[in-house]
């Protein structure tokens, strides 16, 4: 971890001796208005449809004409996009994708992006203390829209990535009237993972807060993404700690095709993941993620956490449902290493039954599904341990929509190609049902051996299940 | 053989809930609930399957063999508007086999599809005890047409549950 922060500081300054150029222009061509925003230093530009990568014109608090000349939509909704630390001095590449993303869905909408640059491109503790600052000239443009023009702050969505997070809950906590919604995208860890709830984004600062932790490795303050719960709705896709596609060898090869250019993007890959979450949910919106709540990581690995009921799933993104719980509730799913990142999630149940003494650890099986629709084949995997006459539950997961279940297939895998020990007498298990929860679509489905009782032995052929019940379990009956 | 009936089927019509009803609640639960007791969610339903008059009867059996009898029937929750079935076709290690199943349920899309060498057909219907297995005769068939008063249905289905009822009883 450490190396790798000393990484991204060098990489920085290398970086930053490229672009030393930018910084102080912002100061010099400031407009003054009003008396009360003289200090602001974060600019505020609304970007267009057709513009998405440029800041061209800007909203300047204090300077009324600024609000017409930009053509602000005053009847529909505004998200403003707050960045974080930046080791370039200059937008990453996700600020104009995730602008598009929203004018996309919104087409009518208000987007912002608010530019701090210059004092997020500083060390990070200093660009950190910074955020006070930024949500501070946030909470005045926000609060001088609605006393200029009235502008509803229902219609309000801030959104911050990393630091950006945090200064977005600051701006939150500082306006006249709560805003609607602020979506924290991988809030930023240190500095902030121990902190007050006033000086980091907490669930008082606007009327909902959702967030996504997906950088979440290390130990609690050392970390990129912060760990603890901080919202309303806080979702671990893939558990929060790092991310399906951002290991070494996948960064090689983006390397190999794209080139050094992209370096900083594999940094912060998982970091990032967040965002991309996000835009997936704008531009996917028929076919949201849904996370799962869960009291532990470890309870959702053995699929114990699938349940739609009373609000214990939400979809990620953009159409969350706003529960705000009493107590902020840590909620999972599993996605795939690129967009779009919906997978589908299973709980299954099977029950070993046989005269076998030995338990046997880190057992390697495969499971097959058949649907309506498709199948998903050869799915591996593997339980610690497996005995006689205990009940094993786990869960997987598929990247395709197989439809409604309709049989399964089962294999105990062998330890090697050629095992003595699997060959001189392989060992072996009865099994009469094996019970499926399927996540999305909120059945439960159970698979019969269709001999009464199936023989699964390590090592030889799979064994076929066929549905002989189903039921779903979010209608109300009654 | 006649007293017993009749006394059951006063009990039906009391509205009390009989012991023909608790022997299929018995089975859902079993198949809710795993020896290890998860699924802290797992609906609390069941309770209301009151034999409320209009509700749907089905069959209800997992994986029977080709000829063999379905003994069971359930008088489905509310929102349970179909009997489904699916029979599944295909070689095993022991040749040719047919299997079929047959419950309530609140949706139903009926498909046929062959899924490695297995035929599945999944059947939907919506009268009462629709369901049947293709090998077995209907209830009272010659008799009693299918269409019969509730009463007629109430007695026959008890009737066949006599012998699972005495057996709970001893």
């Amino acid at each position: 971890m450490e190396s790798k922060a000393l990484f991204l500081v060098a990489l920085g300054m290398w970086l930053q001796s490229l672009t030393a150029t930018r910084g102080g222009v912002a100061a010099a061509d400031r407009i003054t208005g009003g008396r009360d925003y003289i200090d602001i230093e974060s600019k505020f530009a609304l970007r267009t449809p057709e513009d998405t990568a440029e800041d061209t014109c800007h909203l300047i608090p204090g300077v009324t004409e600024s609000v017409a000349n930009c053509h602000f939509n005053h009847s529909s909704k505004t998200f403003v996009v707050i960045h974080g630390w930046t080791v370039t001095g200059m937008y990453e590449s996700w600020v104009p994708k995730l602008v598009a993303a929203l004018y996309k869905r919104e087409p009518d909408s208000n987007v912002i992006v608010v530019d701090w640059l210059s004092r997020a491109q500083q060390h990070y503790p200093v660009s950190a203390g910074y955020t006070k600052l930024v949500g501070k000239d946030v909470a005045k443009f926000i609060n001088w829209m609605a006393e200029e023009f009235h502008y509803p702050l229902d219609n309000v969505h801030l959104l911050g990535y990393s630091l950006g997070a945090h200064a977005a809950g600051i701006a939150g906590s500082l306006t006249n009237k709560k805003v609607n919604r602020i979506t924290g995208l991988d809030p930023a860890g240190p500095n902030f993972e121990y902190a007050e709830a006033p000086s980091r984004l907490s669930p008082d600062d606007a009327d909902f807060v959702d967030v996504l932790h997906t950088f979440t490795r290390g130990s609690p303050g050392r970390s990129i993404g912060i760990q603890k719960p901080v919202g309303h709705v806080d979702i671990y896709p893939n558990g929060g700690t790092f991310q399906p596609g951002c290991n070494i060898g996948e960064a090689i090869r983006v390397i190999a095709e794209r080139g050094l250019g992209d370096v900083d993007q594999l940094v912060k890959c998982s970091h990032e993941r967040s965002i991309h979450l996000f835009i997936d949910s704008l531009l996917n919106e028929e076919n949201p993620s849904k996370a799962y709540r869960c009291n532990s990581k470890e309870a959702f690995e053995k699929g114990l956490c699938l349940s739609c009921r009373k609000n214990r799933c939400n979809n990620l993104g953009y159409e969350i449902n706003k529960v705000r719980a009493k107590r902020s509730s840590k909620m999972y799913l599993k996605t795939r290493s690129q967009m779009p990142y919906k997978v589908f999630h299973y709980q299954v149940k099977i029950h070993f039954s046989g005269t076998e003494s030995d338990t046997q650890t880190n057992q390697a099986f495969e499971i097959s599904l058949y649907g309506t629709v498709a199948e998903s084949e050869n799915i591996p995997f593997t339980l610690p341990e497996v005995s006689a006459n205990k009940t094993y539950s786990f869960l997987i997961y598929t990247e395709v929509d197989i439809g409604e279940l309709l049989m399964l297939k089962l294999k105990w895998k062998s330890d090697s190609y050629f095992s003595w020990s699997d060959w001189w007498s392989s060992p072996g298990f009865a099994i009469e049902k094996i019970r499926v929860k399927a996540g999305e679509t909120q059945k439960k489905v159970i698979f019969c051996s269709r001999e009464k009782v199936s023989h699964l032995q390590k090592g030889k052929a799979s064994v076929v299940f066929v549905k002989c019940h189903d039921k779903s379990l979010n209608k109300k009956s009654g | 053989m006649k007293a017993p009936a009749a006394l059951l089927l006063a009990l039906l019509l009391c509205g009390q809930p009989g012991t023909g009803r608790a022997q299929d609640e018995e089975e859902e639960e079993h198949a809710d609930v795993g020896p290890e007791g998860y699924d802290d969610d797992d609906d609390e339903e069941g309770q209301e399957a009151s034999v409320a008059a209009g509700l749907l009867q089905c069959y209800a059996c997992q994986s029977l063999y080709r000829g063999e009898r379905c003994k069971q029937v359930q008088n489905c929750v509310h929102g349970h508007s179909f009997c489904k079935a699916i029979m599944s076709h295909g070689n095993t290690e022991s040749g040719p086999l047919t299997t079929y199943s047959a419950w309530c349920a609140d949706t139903c899309q009926p498909i046929t599809k062959t899924l490695e060498g297995t035929l599945m057909t999944l059947t939907c219907c919506q009268s009462t005890l629709c369901n049947i297995p293709p090998w077995q005769e209907p209830p009272g068939s010659g008799a009693g047409s299918p269409q019969g008063s509730p009463a007629m249905v109430a007695a026959t289905l008890l009737l066949s549950l006599l012998p699972g009822l005495q057996a709970m009883g001893s």
